[in-house]
């Protein structure tokens, strides 16, 4: 800004002399010619002056006195001649000089205007820049503080990303633990079940070997004892082999496949041989192609039938299998018409190892619904319960579609 | 006949298998050896008569299990051919498939009961009785 303003306005090329430089060159050559006319008027009064002198000295010489006097006036007049026509010259020359000085005035005056126009103009555009400045100055302040804003934002970003970043290792850390552990507690369930069995051999084989040595030697009441014993005994191994299914169960994988719905339910229901039979059984029709892990898909209607089986009326027996598309994930179920659950124990039924009638009246070690909770939590679906009293039981599950 | 040597820790189950002979009245000798080092033992100093041989190997034992055991008479040029029948409570694929590379002659699973185990210990030596050996 100081910069442009600081640049004097210049002068176009080509204009006229300024005005007091062609006056004094007027000046000088009036004085000059009065100079001149000066010197020749000198000379002549002293030439006068000179011939007057001899004149008185040497009267004798009158006639040179004359002639001196002729030619001194001769000088005179000449030299008279020569400053009158030097003076019309030179009044001629002040009056065209004049002249000129007025033309150049003239001319001087309008560029005077004129430049005066062009400062008023520039000093117009120099405002105008100086605005134009220092709007720019202003955009550029309030551009520099977005920048600064944006600088703290991509900080603040960065940091929030790395945060994320470590977060999510984090998580995928706890994660890949959490998966150990949970792989550690299924190797351990196994190896536990697995010892546990080796003295639960030994217990059994000796309570038969006490009987047979002893048969004709035994009381009733030590009988009943060693019945009681065994009973404990295979109770035992009943859990055992729940364990070893429980902990099976988190290595039931499966590929992917094309599954026809209807055929596997007949499969399974196939599988459980007479008590099935008698059961009437309504199978999802027409059952929906779906893609599944087959092993894990079967195993949980697999445990649901045989719930229904085990539980469902003792006479008029029917159970209802659907199948149905609820957006991302199958939902399927399995309903019996049996005596079915009050809702207090609707969560209960989902434990491991816990089963609502007495131990000795319904097999099973109540292993079979924790397996389904399994199987279908660890792929991402829900299982739940809606019975009551006197209603039948309807198992439902939901099975992701992918 | 047969020369039936067990290779088990467990004594519980040495008497089953004693009164499972007995029961099914099995007249073939049983020999025994609590661990794999034992019973290499009792193959190579000929305690254990070196025609007809059995051995009902268990797994899991101390000093040298069934499946060291395995390598070892494997790798000796004089007890290569020994049948080998494994006994044991392990269900485990692993095993399986670890002891049938080494050539045995059968997998069975100790059952629980006596009377299963009974009949399972006859049929074995039944059938091993009737088997041409070399």
């Amino acid at each position: 800004m100081s910069a442009l303003g600081e640049r004097a306005p210049r002068p176009p090329a080509g204009a006229p002399p300024s005005g007091t430089k062609i006056e004094r060159k007027l000046l000088a050559g009036v004085g000059s010619t009065l100079v001149t006319l000066t010197v020749a008027g000198g000379a002549f009064a002293g030439l006068t002056a000179l011939t007057e002198a001899r004149r008185s000295v040497r009267p004798s010489l009158d006639t040179e006195h004359r002639q001196s006097s002729h030619l001194a006036a001769e000088v005179v007049g000449g030299g008279t001649l020569v400053a009158l026509v030097l003076g019309v010259l030179a009044n001629l020359g002040i009056r065209s000089a004049a002249l000129e000085r007025k033309r150049y005035e003239l001319l001087i005056q309008e560029q005077a205007a004129r430049l005066e126009a062009q400062a008023t103009t520039l000093r117009e555009r120099e405002a105008e820049l100086a605005r134009n400045l220092e709007e720019q100055r202003v955009l550029a302040e309030r551009l520099r503080a977005a920048n600064q804003q944006l600088a703290e934002h991509a900080l603040r970003l960065a940091s929030a990303k790395a945060a994320a970043e470590q977060a999510l290792a984090e998580r995928g850390l706890a994660g890949q633990a959490l998966e150990k552990s949970h792989k550690d507690l299924d190797q351990f369930a196994y190896v536990a079940a697995h010892d546990l069995r080796g003295p639960l051999r030994g217990i059994v084989a000796l309570s038969e070997w006490l009987e047979e040595d002893l048969a004709a030697a035994m009381t009733k009441e030590s009988r009943e004892h060693l019945r009681l014993l065994r009973g404990r005994v295979s109770r035992m191994e009943v859990l055992i082999e729940g364990i070893l299914a429980y902990s099976r169960a988190s290595r039931v994988k499966g590929k992917l496949e094309p599954i026809e719905v209807a055929s596997m339910l007949r499969e399974v229901l196939g599988r459980f041989g007479p008590p099935a039979a008698a059961v009437k059984v309504h199978a999802p029709e027409p059952a929906p192609p779906l893609v599944a892990e087959r092993a894990p898909f079967r195993q949980v209607w697999m445990n649901l039938i045989s719930n229904a089986l085990k539980h469902g009326a003792r006479e008029g027996a029917e159970i209802w299998l659907t199948v149905k598309d609820a957006g991302d994930a199958w939902e399927c179920s399995v309903r019996d018409n049996g005596p079915g659950i009050a809702p207090e124990y609707h969560e209960r039924i989902f434990r491991i190892f816990h089963t609502l009638a007495s131990r000795d009246s319904v097999e099973g070690a109540g292993i079979g619904l924790a397996i389904v909770k399994k199987l279908v939590e660890d792929r991402g679906g829900r299982v739940w319960i809606d019975s009551g009293p006197g209603k039948g039981a309807a198992l439902y599950f939901t099975w992701p579609k992918s | 006949m047969l020369n039936v040597l067990l290779v088990d820790d467990d004594e519980i189950d040495v008497m089953n298998v004693r009164r499972a002979f007995k029961k099914g009245n099995i007249d073939s000798p049983l020999f025994l050896a609590g661990d794999g080092l034992r019973a290499l033992e009792v193959l190579r100093d000929g305690t254990v008569p070196r025609e007809r041989r059995l051995v009902l190997l268990d797994l899991n034992m101390p000093r040298m299990n069934g499946v060291e055991f395995l390598h070892e008479l494997r790798a000796d040029p004089e007890l290569r051919t020994t049948m080998v029948v494994v006994l044991t409570t392990s269900n485990e694929e692993r095993d399986k498939v670890e002891v049938y590379n080494l050539n045995v002659a059968g997998y069975l699973v100790k059952p629980v009961h006596f009377n299963a185990f009974v009949d399972l210990v006859i049929t074995v030596t039944k059938y091993w009785s009737l088997t041409e050996l070399p």
